[in-house]
């Protein structure tokens, strides 16, 4: 293999430095860092170091506050809704995370609300959090417009991703974790990036017709998965982490990408202590159970393995961290960019070819 | 076949509760199982509607389903219930369930009910209407026997596992978003089947794990989930909560009611109710929502549509329609009916 690899401890350095260089404290910089890492090493590029110049400019413009301060407006036993006053979206998540897993603790199940954040991120990266805790956790988010209500052209619902994630024994935990269109918006912008067509059926463009072109895509609307049941979910999913929770929602909400503006954006997290359902010992016997069941399913014609959800992100994760991330030279040229913008050109980690033993 | 008869409302209502009744059903709780039918029909979703009652009731019959459960709600953390329905009618269980999770809910803000022991308990959607009437945003999920694969597998593993949520509106109708799972329901096969239609590319799989339009096949076969790897992703944490999660069965040990008339279904469902107002007050809540619905009702239309429809309003207005003419019962379901009437000395009355 010659393909240059990019450590990424050093570059979750790097981009710790890039944050605590526009004030974020060192703790918060690490964590954004560390989720923008995380995206890569699961092998979802879409919402790795490609969007690290993204949150810098929401910094630097002031729409995103580098020192974070939540305020509790809700604080009521099993929920909670936390105003994020504009803070960082991670970091605020992080909190509200925490903080359903201890009102699952105590009461079997915690929601809490989560008001004028900012964009965190992946879901997955929180979920997974709440599952190594014991708890099936859910957590979703409005977005930016970017697909119509099923019979309309206009944006003005987000692609509202959510994710699920639960402990599976001596698996990889279990974890999905999706938006509603039928392709998440960062897969066109990848795509926009590496100057490559996307599938028809994806977008349509805006005079409404189908497109392959991921800057008319961009320019024009994304499909909902499944049709008009995914503009039911997203539907579902803005009433819940924006109407419910007293944030934006619909049009209100800007996209991470419009680095000039506030976002509004809500999110809604559950978590469900699985110790008041049944033991502990008991769940992961059935787990595990699940997971071979599903496992053994005998595969389609073209098909080698049956995967569960979060099995591939757990499976390049461990084989990123070993042998190194491999990124699009685009992307490469961003972070190169920035390292010259903040002066940190001799953080910047350089890929390297690893000599095969 | 026998012709299509159009019953009422009422006479459809009072001949199912007889017939339940005669089968040592309580007159109540058989009025839950015919008032969650009914509701089915009326939104358009025959697949879940009085066309399910004689497969119940011959359950009931063959000892498969407890006509008289003593169904447990414990809770030893204050927001969880755990309901064992006894093998009860799954309508029956769930209302009970739900009635238990919303007085849970008024309390503490929220609440989880995972069922485990019930049966097909019918159209999801209904228990969320049910819910979302009283104020709750009320989530339910259920698993159901195998009928489509994981992403990559040529046999069925997973229910068509509905995601119903219904969400409270002041002095309107709840909105209810109910989808299955699977690119369709499993109904939509049997009814194509049972008038020897083929079904659309892209549905289903053969038993070899080759795709096929005949719906003969397909369900001897396998339904494919929504959406691609997506769904099946859904399907798979829908089959989780509300199988693995709850301590009902999952996976291939989910009976199927029509292929397996004795042993008990354990079907598990997972409702979640919480308090709209607990979280922004309700009169702030009713007034951003009734602006989002808005917005969304005002969105400009594509080529060729006349109005965007919120998710279950189109049921709304036939709902409305047919409460007023009435529900057309296929021919051959007639048929059953006037067995079940004679088996039991009941009058069968039309419209």
């Amino acid at each position: 293999m010659t393909t240059a690899r990019i450590d990424p401890h050093k570059l979750i350095d790097f981009a710790t430095a890039v944050y605590t260089g526009a004030g974020v404290p060192a703790d918060d910089a690490a964590l954004i860092a560390d989720t923008l890492v995380q995206a890569d090493l699961w092998g979802h590029q879409s919402h790795g170091v490609l969007r690290l110049g993204w949150y810098l400019d929401r910094l630097r413009n002031g729409v995103m506050k580098p020192v974070t301060r939540h305020e509790f407006v809700v604080d009521a036993g099993a929920i909670a809704v936390i105003d994020g006053h504009d803070g960082v979206g991670h970091v605020l998540t992080r909190q509200a995370t925490h903080d359903a897993v201890r009102r699952a603790k105590a009461h079997g199940i915690g929601a809490v609300g989560l008001r004028n954040s900012n964009h965190f991120g992946t879901c997955m990266y929180y979920t997974l959090m709440g599952a190594r805790e014991g708890c099936v956790t859910m957590l979703m988010s409005n977005g930016g417009p970017a697909m119509a209500p099923w019979g309309g052209r206009k944006k003005i619902i987000g692609t509202n991703p959510w994710s699920i994630a639960a402990p599976a024994g001596c698996y990889a935990p279990f974890v999905m974790d999706m938006a509603n269109t039928g392709v998440a918006r960062g897969k066109i912008y990848l795509a926009r990036q590496k100057r490559q067509p996307i599938p028809l059926g994806w977008a349509i463009n805006s005079a409404g017709e189908p497109t392959i072109d991921p800057q008319e895509a961009i320019d024009g609307i994304i499909l909902p998965m499944a049709e008009h049941k995914g503009y039911a979910i997203a539907a579902a999913i803005d009433l819940l982490s924006g109407v419910l929770t007293g944030s934006g929602f619909l049009s209100a909400v800007h996209s991470p990408y419009k680095t000039a503006e506030k976002s509004n954006c809500g999110h809604f997290l559950l978590a469900i202590n699985i110790e008041a359902f049944q033991p502990l010992a008991q769940f992961t016997d059935r787990m595990e159970r699940f997971v071979r069941e599903i496992k053994s399913v005998p595969p389609a014609k073209g098909f080698d393995e049956i995967f569960y959800p979060g099995e591939m992100e757990a499976h390049n994760d461990a084989g990123n961290r070993r042998e190194g991330l491999a990124l699009p030279d685009d992307t490469l040229a961003d972070l190169r960019r920035i390292a010259g913008e903040t002066g940190l050109e001799e953080k910047l980690p350089e890929p390297k070819v690893k000599s095969e033993s | 076949m026998g012709d299509n008869r159009v019953f009422a409302i009422e006479a459809l209502r009072q001949f199912i509760v007889q017939a339940f009744a005669a089968a040592d059903v309580p007159a109540a709780e058989g009025k839950m199982v015919a008032d969650n039918l009914i509701h089915a029909d009326l939104w358009g979703i025959g697949t879940h509607g009085v066309s399910r009652f004689p497969i119940y009731l011959k359950r009931i019959q063959a000892g498969a389903v407890n006509p008289r459960p003593e169904i447990r709600i414990d809770n030893s953390y204050p927001a969880v219930l755990s309901v064992d329905g006894d093998n009860g009618l799954g309508a029956v269980v769930t209302v009970k369930a739900l009635d238990a999770a919303i007085a849970a809910a008024d309390k503490f803000g929220l609440c989880a009910a995972g069922i485990k022991g019930s049966n097909h308990f019918g159209a999801a959607g209904y228990y969320c209407d049910m819910g979302a009437r009283a104020d709750f945003i009320t989530i339910v999920l259920t698993d159901a026997p195998p009928a489509i694969p994981p992403w990559g597998g040529k046999e069925p593993y997973f229910g068509t596992n509905p995601i119903a949520v219904g969400l409270p509106r002041k002095g309107k109708p709840p909105v209810v978003l109910d989808l299955a799972t699977s690119i369709v329901a499993r109904g939509k096969i049997i009814e194509a089947a049972g008038r020897g239609e083929n079904i659309p590319e892209g549905w289903a799989l053969n038993k070899e794990g080759t795709p096929t339009t005949n719906s003969r096949e397909a369900l001897a076969g396998t339904l494919l989930p929504m959406a691609g790897p997506k769904g099946y992703a859904l399907a798979l944490a829908v089959e989780h909560l509300a199988g693995v999660l709850t301590g009902a069965a999952f996976g291939r040990d989910v009976a199927w009611q029509y292929g397996d008339k004795q042993s008990p279904a354990n079907v598990g469902h997972i409702i979640i109710v919480l308090k709209a107002d607990a979280f922004i007050g309700l009169d702030d809540y009713h007034e951003r929502n009734e602006r989002f619905f808005r917005e969304i009702k005002a969105c400009e239309k594509a080529a060729g549509i006349s109005e965007i429809y919120l998710p279950g309003e189109r049921e709304r207005i036939l709902a409305q329609t047919l409460t007023k003419s009435g529900i057309e019962v296929p021919g051959g379901l007639v048929k059953e009916f006037e067995t079940i009437a004679r088996q039991y000395g009941l009058s069968l009355a039309g419209a």
